[in-house]
């Protein structure tokens, strides 16, 4: 096995514990903010270092740009989705906390 | 094959099986939407498997893009208090929590009659398929002609000559058949023409950055994509798909592309596509050929403009569907609605 | 190398199917939406380890196309389930 074969494993199992963390975390977390939290874990850096590791193998310049570009559109998408989520339960969820408190 | 690779191609397969049985069995409007959703990608990776990377480039745009856009978006209906929903619908979705979600009753199939047409049906519908497979033609059937002729047809990825030169034929009225939906989404609801609709809320700072930051993205990856039909997978169908996610986005933002566009521009840009086969198709008759046979020596750049005319017209039916029920399903929700073909219930 | 590539898209895939029960469970539109999301970035990481294992450079596209539209739906539902469910706030309350 060569040196950059290693390189790319090393990475890739990176990437792959991320997701793990991510999918464990969105099934386990009690509410839907720390659930975000473990999404944007998966988004950002299980695809992150994923890219990372397979950057690695590439052999021409406008393929590793590609994959870098993917990646930095979906670090885009996930932190504007993540954002969007959080905000939209975060305006939902106070005026139900307040109520049943006051109930 | 690894035995590896053969785990992946299980996997995938009872994944597909769960989903789908899932989908059809949820008990939320919204589980199901996200199982469909999830159902696309997983299809997407299908046909990365069976080695059509073609099929999983549209797959990805339209499965994952547009249809859970659109599934979305069709949800808002069925979110609204029931005392304003419509109560002639028969399988109205009972609100039973506080929550977003909303429940709906599971269909049952009490009658005896129903399941054995179904099952008699599904029955059928499987002896079709196994029927269709074992009737595959040996050798690939007309893959060997195809590939033959591959250095007359303009282009060098085989697939985009065969939908655009060889079967050009199949693609015009594909296009022809996405004209036809519109006017039946059209027809079915009543002409609404797209007129302006308040958004009370405006796109926020993060929103309006990525509205500037995307919207040539899909931009650049629509002409990209295209311009990659030519010798690689891609064309028309995911460059159209992609511009209509640039309206589509627009539009959520609160920018009313529909509203603002000429209502002529909107009309040629839906039948472009449509137009521009028809021409070349005429033009290759008067110069006493068969019906959309494009001259060699230009076939790559008649090719190119006939699917740029394509993914425009394309583009602009699957956004016109979008922004069509997007407007609708406001001016009912909302109460306030501006022209009179709008207060049509669609259950009448 | 080649196993490796395709042992990782099995494990990827197998993360998909366990988010799959966050989606039965809910409770919340959002929470639905959030997996759909994770489905979308994992799908992305499988079809981008299986452009490298299949040596299928086409698949780069098909990712691309993935990350570009990904957003959308996120979009979608935050300014059109978002205003629904406002109004029906307000009515229950």
């Amino acid at each position: 096995m060569s040196f950059v074969n290693a390189f790319t494993i090393i990475f890739c199992l990176a990437g792959a514990v991320f997701f793990l963390a991510g999918t464990v975390g969105l099934l386990r977390f009690p509410d839907i903010f720390s659930r975000l939290h473990a999404l944007t874990k998966a988004d950002n850096l299980g695809l992150g270092l994923i890219v990372i590791g397979l950057l690695f193998q590439v052999d021409s310049f406008s393929t590793g740009l590609k994959m870098l570009f993917i990646w930095s559109l979906a670090l885009a998408a996930g932190s504007n989705a993540c954002y969007a989520i959080g905000r939209y339960a975060f305006l939902r969820t106070p005026r139900e906390k307040t109520r049943e408190a006051s109930e | 094959m690894t035995l590896l690779d053969q785990v992946f191609d299980i996997v995938v397969c009872l994944l597909l099986l769960v989903l789908a049985w899932r989908t059809l069995s949820a008990t939320h409007l919204y589980q199901s939407a996200i199982f469909f959703i999830a159902f696309g990608l997983t299809m997407a990776l299908a046909w990365v498997r069976l080695a059509a990377p073609d099929v999983a480039l549209a797959e990805a745009a339209i499965g994952a893009g547009l249809l859970g856009v659109l599934l979305v978006d069709s949800l808002r209906v069925f979110a609204r208090p029931p005392e304003t929903g419509r109560d002639s619908e028969p399988n109205k979705p009972e609100s039973r929590d506080n929550d977003v979600t909303t429940s709906r009753r599971r269909p049952q199939f009490n009658s005896a009659v129903a399941s054995v047409t179904a099952g008699a049906g599904c029955l059928f519908l499987a002896y079709v398929l196994v029927a269709a497979i074992h009737d595959l033609p040996d050798g690939g059937g007309l893959t060997a002609q195809a590939a033959e002729n591959l250095s007359r047809s303009g282009v060098e990825h085989p697939v985009t000559a065969v939908l655009l030169n060889f079967r050009g034929f199949d693609t015009w009225l594909e296009v022809g058949v996405l004209f036809l939906a519109m006017l039946g989404i059209f027809c079915a609801g009543g002409l609404v023409g797209f007129s302006e609709t308040e958004n009370p809320d405006p796109p926020g700072p993060l929103l309006s950055w990525l509205i500037r930051g995307l919207a040539p993205v899909m931009i650049l990856t629509a002409a990209y994509l295209l311009w990659l039909g030519k010798l690689a997978p891609g064309g028309a169908f995911q460059a159209g798909i992609l511009l209509a996610a640039v309206g589509i986005l627009l539009r959520l933002a609160g920018i009313p592309l529909m509203d603002r566009v000429p209502r002529t521009v909107i009309k040629l840009g839906l039948t472009f596509g449509f137009g521009t086969f028809l021409v070349f198709g005429i033009i290759a008759l008067l110069a006493d050929k068969a019906f959309l046979e494009y001259p060699s020596e230009w076939a790559g750049e008649v090719i190119l403009l006939v699917e740029a005319a394509a993914a425009i017209s394309i583009g602009f039916t699957a956004f016109a569907f979008f922004a069509y029920l997007n407007s609708r399903d406001q001016s009912t929700g909302n109460g306030d609605t501006a022209g009179q073909p709008r207060e049509t219930n669609p259950s009448q | 190398m080649n196993s490796f590539y395709m042992a990782l898209s099995i494990f990827l895939l197998l993360n998909i199917a366990a988010a799959l029960v966050r989606v039965i469970r809910g409770p919340t539109a959002a929470d639905r939406l959030m997996t759909a999301q994770l489905f979308g970035t994992t799908g992305m990481a499988i079809l981008l380890v299986l452009a490298e294992a299949m040596d299928e450079p086409a698949l780069r596209d098909v990712t691309f196309v993935f990350a570009v539209l990904a957003i959308l739906i996120v979009i979608c539902f935050v300014r059109t389930a978002g205003e629904a469910d406002a109004s029906r706030n307000t009515d229950a309350s």
